[in-house]
């Protein structure tokens, strides 16, 4: 692999390459440097992550910059659902790490994701309830004692991912009894700091919430786990930096963060 | 300026050029919504149970915080305009600072009063079973905190600005208070008491922040049209769309009715 002399230079010629494969209208597109040597990064990027990947990608995010001092990386967290939306309508961003398969091929539909996607973790459910489980809320089917039940709203992955398995349970849910959040930390947190009486979240989510609730497994026979795909968009205007942010959270230190925050390891 | 009165003088160009930015700061996003709609699918759009839900829920919970604006918030107009009293600065502040207070942390701030675990929540579902959060009432309450300083503010504006001397008038010719206020004192500051209602409508109508936080979002109990709105952008951008224009207008007619029915005599 050739190193840039200096910043200047790499920048002249990465765009006499970019002008060069338009002109010739073919599609080098360079998804193969993802490589581990590190060339000297700069800039910035943000990176449009699943709402779940909140604490584990801030925390990635500055042991990042140790590595990277003159770079830095912006999170626009969200609803996956939410986040291809705004990807697929526009909006500026370098990296997409969805939590479900589905969303990150709607940006695939729209030709905006450079390569191919890399599965980097999984997730599974979880109830929470309040502190004590005064309700006594012990499993799915329990969830029907309860007066008010947040979930995720259908278009995010924690909302079909949380129907799924219910209706595996074979639980069906009052509509007047769901309290919908736009995503998996507004849904914990009707819980948590409001006075919804459950959740159904992520464990990763359910592995913050200390005092404020109790964590109610779901057993596998009715748990359903989803995949987590991480990819550089088309539009980046800083790839390499994209790559290198993407290398990071699927190489080994990403993958001990995330199993730190309770994610289970890909595939 | 002085000389200048009898003559229309032509806008300095400077201001000009800035007052049609202003305003195609301000029309352009309704343009833009205007033109995102699909009129072909608006019908059934707007007929789904969760928009009719939302729709009803709205109307509901608007209406009542606008009653109860009115029952709460025209005696407060008339003692912070008619009475001295020790603190009144204070209570002046309190009053208004739900116009600049972001509704978000008015929600939070409902939620440690009058949620389960707030400081009279907690009495009032221990001892009596009630719980505002994730209710209809707790919906009312959100849009009745952030929107009754609207009508306070306009109707103790109005009470202000009022010649004191004709309730004085009536007051001596033998009327009681009761009287002065029904005969006297509210024919003459009904525009500005329909007017204050209209805002507080509208501004209940269009609470968001306070209700999501304290509420909750739960179709058919506390799902008003700016929760669903919010909801269905995150996959349904169609029927967000669909639902906006419908409040779009509904503002817009409120707009209309204020200025031509009630707030013509104000016109100049």
């Amino acid at each position: 692999m050739r190193r840039p002399i200096n910043r200047t230079f790499a920048l002249v010629a990465l765009s006499i390459v970019a002008v060069a494969a338009t002109a010739c209208s073919t599609s080098t597109t360079a998804a193969t440097t993802t490589s581990t040597s590190s060339p000297r990064l700069s800039g910035s990027i943000t990176v449009s992550a699943a709402s779940s990947l909140t604490e584990t990608f801030t925390t990635l995010a500055t042991s990042f910059r140790l590595l990277h001092p003159s770079t830095s990386v912006t999170f626009n967290f969200g609803s996956s659902g939410a986040l291809a939306t705004q990807i697929t309508s526009g909006a500026p961003a370098d990296v997409f790490a969805s939590a479900s398969p589905s969303d990150m091929t709607t940006v695939q539909a729209a030709h905006l994701v450079s390569g191919t996607p890399v599965i980097f973790a999984r997730n599974r459910l979880e109830i929470v309830v309040k502190p004590g489980n005064p309700l006594g809320i012990h499993s799915l089917a329990d969830l029907t004692k309860a007066d008010v039940v947040a979930l995720c709203v259908s278009t995010a992955p924690c909302g079909s991912t949380a129907q799924e398995a219910l209706t595996k349970a074979g639980v069906t849910l009052a509509t007047s009894k769901v309290s919908l959040g736009a995503n998996v930390d507004a849904t914990l947190a009707q819980v948590t700091t409001g006075d919804a009486d459950a959740a159904i979240v992520y464990v990763t989510n359910a592995a913050t919430v200390g005092a404020q609730g109790v964590a109610v497994p779901i057993p596998p026979s009715q748990n359903v786990s989803t995949s987590y795909p991480i990819a550089v968009l088309t539009t980046t205007s800083n790839r390499s930096l994209a790559s290198a942010w993407v290398a990071y959270v699927v190489g080994p230190i990403g993958r001990a963060a995330l199993l730190r925050a309770h994610f289970l390891p890909p595939g | 300026m002085a000389g200048s009165a009898g003559r229309r003088r032509r806008p300095p160009p400077l201001l000009l050029a800035s007052g049609v930015v202003a305003v195609g700061l301000l029309a352009l996003p309704l343009v833009g919504l205007l033109a995102r709609v699909s009129w072909s699918t608006l019908g059934s759009d707007l007929t789904s149970p969760t928009a009719l839900d939302a729709l009803r829920l709205s109307l509901v919970c608007s209406l009542w915080a606008t009653g109860l604006s009115l029952l709460l918030g025209l005696p407060l107009a008339w003692l912070l305009a008619r009475t001295e009293f020790r603190g009144k600065s204070v209570v002046r502040a309190i009053t208004v600072l739900p116009l600049v207070l972001p509704p978000v942390v008015g929600g939070v701030a409902l939620l440690l009063a009058f949620g389960r675990d707030g400081i009279l929540g907690r009495p009032l579902f221990d001892w009596f079973g009630i719980q505002f959060t994730f209710s209809t009432a707790g919906v009312v309450l959100a849009e009745t905190f952030v929107a009754m300083p609207f009508l306070i503010v306009t109707v103790e504006a109005a009470l202000q600005v009022m010649d004191v001397r004709f309730e004085e008038v009536a007051a001596s010719l033998g009327a009681g208070r009761w009287a002065t206020f029904r005969l006297v004192t509210a024919p003459m500051i009904r525009s500005s008491l329909v007017a204050g209602a209209a805002l507080t409508w509208a501004r209940a109508l269009g609470e968001f922040g306070a209700t999501i936080t304290f509420a909750g979002d739960i179709q058919g109990r506390t799902q008003t049209l700016p929760l669903a709105v919010y909801l269905a952008l995150e996959g349904n951008e169609r029927v967000a769309v669909a639902l906006s224009l419908l409040l779009l207008v509904v503002s817009f007619a409120v707009l209309v009715a204020l200025r031509g029915r009630w707030l013509g005599a104000l016109r100049t």
